[in-house]
């Protein structure tokens, strides 16, 4: 089908303002915060599921690339249109449908933003549990889509335990209804296997999500220590003790300097790594729980503790965290952010060898990640202008990636596979195990018309589509990404 | 014969097989693989061949699904019994599918942690078979279901391919997350050799309420308060009266809540719980601290659709998912529909999660059917599902789908995709999943 008739068959189906095809229009939709970039043929912006369905039954017959986006938040690129094809913008399905406090669930639309929707509910005591650090800006049908993290998943889950249900339209255009807000609906899992399906199984236009009781009471702490070594020890120390705090993050020193410079939250600059780490429940208990966590911190090192005095002091030291890639930009104009999870025990260990890669090719590496879960992100900083930094950047964003799955992690703990880690699914599936995928994905999505060449290795990896070769063209100025 | 005298007989192969015959149907023998290349080639044979294969962990869940269609052998995993690896440091264990659930918790308790699944008969229950028939207990409430804590799974498809989905850490999307379709899947889309799963810190100290009111609404009212209120508790059973009786306590509308946390905040949440529950009517509060004896009820609550009686009786025993707030409609109408059908029923709820148990010992089975088509009517008219979980052949036979009917056809059409995909053949438990895929 030729671009022309593409667009009138697109506004027989979208109201005018739903269409865009211009190229200066579509400028914005060929970015997400990976580190790569694509131009779709035109972009929808759909009002109605109805449309979503026969955009999509157009789009299996003539064989047309559909790319869901939110909010382009994503890191590994998700929402890029590698193929071309109608990128498909959910963010006027943002609506809050309907919340159940005493069944404890609500039904919300894709678009609806992450932090959005607890606050919408706060009045009732309940909140939406899952909180990426992009939840300012990140969208359920986006989270669902990554089964995204935050440090609030140490203790409550991934978005995929909060997932009751979905209605997803698929390549073709049929509507279902997966799930339920009941227990133990019989049969598969579908939504289980849709959660983290990258947006490549179809188009989620509404989610059904668990609510949960807002703690009433909280306690949050910073910390101290020399090393990141002395650090990483405490965590895999806490854990070890049968101790799972609702959140537990580190920031190394780099990070903390960096943060500090930008916002003044209150992180020491003097200290080698930080650790964060949040308490929540009855408030009985909850001060011996503290307690037993900075008397294991303290053995490990801890020079000092900080307390959160006040809501104000928290959400300073949070701000600290969840905002601190705006802050990378002091020290290099570039940052690779990573994405690996290795076993706890293993945390001293790996971050040693993280800070030996470093040195090796000679980057700054700032660390800021989900230290309760293993769930590591090192940042590689650098100035995409110098001449054959991209090579060293990422040999060595590969190496620790690597690391990670020698000590018996994963690739990726929340950031997803995408375009961005595709070559790299062979070093922990083998072709039995991606094949066996690949078929169940196929039921739903037969002909790869539903945003394609994602997840899996595909042969296109080589060559012009390689993701090396489009880091080569990389583009600085990723000020308001979130890690 | 016990039931532990099957599996002594199956594994030293005395084959007496109708103890591991399937809807009546006796295969012509039984596998006892001890590895997972050795459940593949038992597989690759039989799927080549044309046999269809029955997997078996500890026979607990033996007469869950629709008839089986054909059998031929049956795939004991009990000689998969092997803990791969305990990583306390890390709250990971990794499990061949035949160690006993109960196996898997007494390892575990050495290092005061817990693996938050619950199975009836949990002494015999294998933790392939728990996941497979995705069991769980009244501890949901807090604990979320098996999908919440698999984290890696193993498995052998019907042509003898070994694969696996997941890992060994707690935060992993890479790839898709075929565990969850393994999870209830019943042995259909393969056999599972092993699985990894996080792990929870044993609380240090706990407390079971047990409190009677007048009626099972004030007892789901009360429990749905205690949610409310934010105080946590792990579990929250009502029983009407004759469900109380069944499980050994006295014959009242009955809520029982367990709480698990430091002592102090236990004391806080009794106290509270107390409080809250008197405006419902809620009296005679007992509160059971004693660990042996908290397991002890907790056990029979767990066992409740499964406990002796029933099995030496002609009897059901349904399961519904519904939402918490129905619950004291549906315990009535369980009541109503089988008094109207001369049966005398028990009913146990997990209120504050939705899963409803509802069973009756019967003699006229024209009564039974009834009672079940229209109590599934009714639940699924409101939403919810029932799956008609255990019952005799002859019963079984006469429903439409022990499933129930509340799947759409746009939610079939994909299960039957993957089945399709996975098992082409139907080499496994051919018929007896949902829409007798």
């Amino acid at each position: 089908m030729e671009k022309k008739e593409l667009i009138t068959a697109l506004n027989q189906i979208f109201e005018a303002d739903s269409v865009l095809h211009d190229p200066v229009d579509l400028l914005l939709y060929e970015y997400d915060f990976s580190i790569d970039s694509a131009r779709p043929e035109a972009v929808v912006i759909p009002r109605t599921t109805a449309q979503i369905a026969q955009l999509m039954a157009l789009c299996e017959k003539e064989q047309i690339p559909v790319v869901p986006r939110g909010a382009g938040t994503g890191l590994s690129g998700g929402s890029i249109p590698v193929r071309g094809g109608v990128v498909v913008s959910m963010s006027r399905l943002k609506k809050l449908i309907k919340h159940d406090v005493p069944n404890r669930y609500a039904l919300v639309q894709p678009g609806m933003v992450n932090f959005d929707l607890s606050a919408e509910i706060a009045s009732t005591g309940y909140f939406f549990a899952p909180d990426p650090a992009s939840q300012k800006a990140s969208t359920i049908g986006g989270n669902l889509a990554l089964n995204s993290g935050g440090p609030h998943c140490l203790a409550h889950g991934t978005t995929t335990n909060h997932i009751l249900g979905t209605e997803i339209v698929l390549a073709g255009g049929e509507v279902v209804r997966t799930g339920s807000p009941t227990p133990d609906r019989p049969g598969y899992d579908l939504t289980g296997f849709i959660v983290g399906s990258e947006g490549t199984l179809g188009i989620v236009t509404e989610a059904t999500v668990k609510l949960m009781k807002i703690p009433e009471a909280v306690q949050t702490f910073l910390a101290l220590f020399e090393t990141i070594e002395a650090a990483s020890a405490a965590v895999a120390e806490v854990i070890g003790a049968g101790i799972v705090p609702a959140a537990l993050e580190m920031l190394d020193q780099v990070m903390i300097q960096m943060v500090e410079k930008a916002m003044h939250v209150g992180y020491p600059p003097e200290a080698g790594a930080v650790l964060l780490i949040e308490v929540d429940g009855l408030s009985e208990g909850l001060d011996e729980l503290t307690e037993e966590i900075i008397a294991i911190c303290r053995r490990n090192g801890a020079f000092d503790v900080k307390y959160a005095t006040s809501e104000e002091e928290r959400v300073n030291l949070w701000k600290g965290r969840k905002s601190a890639a705006g802050a990378l930009g002091q020290v290099a104009p570039n940052f690779y952010l990573h994405d690996g999870v290795v076993p706890r025990s293993k945390l001293p260990e790996v971050m040693r060898r993280v800070g030996e890669i470093g040195r090796e090719y000679n980057l700054p590496i700032a660390n800021i990640f989900h230290a309760g879960d293993g769930n590591l992100h090192p940042n590689i900083l650098f100035d995409a202008r110098e001449p054959g930094i991209m090579e060293r950047v990422l040999e060595a964003g590969e190496k620790i990636l690597h690391l990670c799955v020698e000590v018996g992690g994963t690739i990726s703990g929340e950031h997803g596979i995408g375009t961005e880690k595709q070559e790299y699914m062979s070093w922990i599936f083998s072709e039995d195990d991606m094949e066996t995928m690949r078929k169940v994905k196929s039921v739903f999505n037969p002909s790869d018309v539903v945003n394609p060449w994602k997840v899996f290795p595909t042969k296109h990896s080589c060559g012009e589509i390689s993701l090396r070769m489009r880091i080569l063209k990389a583009k600085p100025g990723m000020e308001e990404a979130w890690i | 014969m016990s039931l532990t005298d099957v599996d002594k007989l199956a594994q030293a192969g005395g084959e007496q097989l109708e103890v591991v015959a399937v809807d009546g149907l006796t295969p012509k023998g039984i596998a006892h693989p001890e590895s997972n290349e050795e459940v593949a080639l038992i597989l690759r044979e039989a799927n080549a061949a044309g046999q269809k294969v029955a997997p078996r962990g500890g026979g607990t869940k033996t007469g869950l699904g629709n008839p089986i269609q054909a059998l031929d052998v049956v795939v004991s995993t009990l000689g998969l019994n092997k803990i791969l690896e305990y990583s306390p440091a890390d709250l990971m264990i990794g499990v061949q599918a035949g160690v006993r659930l109960a196996d898997i918790q007494a390892e575990l308790e050495k290092n005061e942690q817990f693996l938050p699944i619950e199975s009836v008969l949990a002494g015999r229950a294998t933790i392939g078979g728990a996941i497979a028939a995705n069991t769980s207990g009244p501890t949901r409430l807090q604990y979320g279901p098996a999908r919440d804590w698999l984290i890696g799974t193993r498995f052998v498809l019907a042509d003898g391919t070994q694969a696996h989905s997941g890992g060994r850490v707690v935060k992993n999307v890479a790839g898709f997350d075929m565990n969850k379709i393994y999870i209830g899947s019943l042995g259909t889309l393969g056999i599972i050799v092993d699985m990894n799963f996080k792990l929870l810190p044993m609380p240090k100290a706990s407390s079971t309420l047990l409190i009677t009111f007048s009626n099972p609404l004030q007892a789901t009212e009360a429990a749905l308060k205690i949610i409310d209120a934010g105080l946590f508790p792990i579990s929250e059973t009502v029983l009407d009266e004759r469900g109380a009786a069944a499980v050994g306590l006295p014959a009242k509308s009955t809520l029982l809540v367990e709480f698990r946390n430091t002592a102090q905040a236990v004391e806080r949440q009794l106290r509270d719980s107390r409080n809250l529950v008197k405006p419902f009517g809620g009296a005679g509060i007992e509160r059971i601290a004693e660990r042996d004896k908290q397991k002890e009820l907790w056990t029979k609550v767990t066992d409740f659709a499964y406990r002796p009686e029933l099995l030496a009786s002609q009897s059901f025993s349904l399961k519904a998912g519904i939402l918490p707030t129905h619950v004291p409609d549906f315990i009535r109408q369980a009541q109503l529909l089988g008094g109207k059908n001369g049966l005398q029923v028990e009913v146990l709820s997990h209120a504050g999660h939705g899963i409803l148990y509802f069973t009756a010992q019967y003699e006229d089975e024209e009564a039974a059917l009834k009672t079940i088509t229209d109590f599934t009517a009714k639940v699924e008219t409101n939403g919810g599902s029932v799956t008609a979980e255990r019952l005799p052949l002859s019963l079984k036979r006469r429903l439409n789908d022990v499933w129930g009917n509340a799947l759409t056809e746009g939610e079939l059409k994909l299960m039957r995709g993957i089945r399709e995909k996975l098992d082409p053949n139907k080499t496994l438990n051919p018929g007896r999943f949902v829409g007798k895929m």
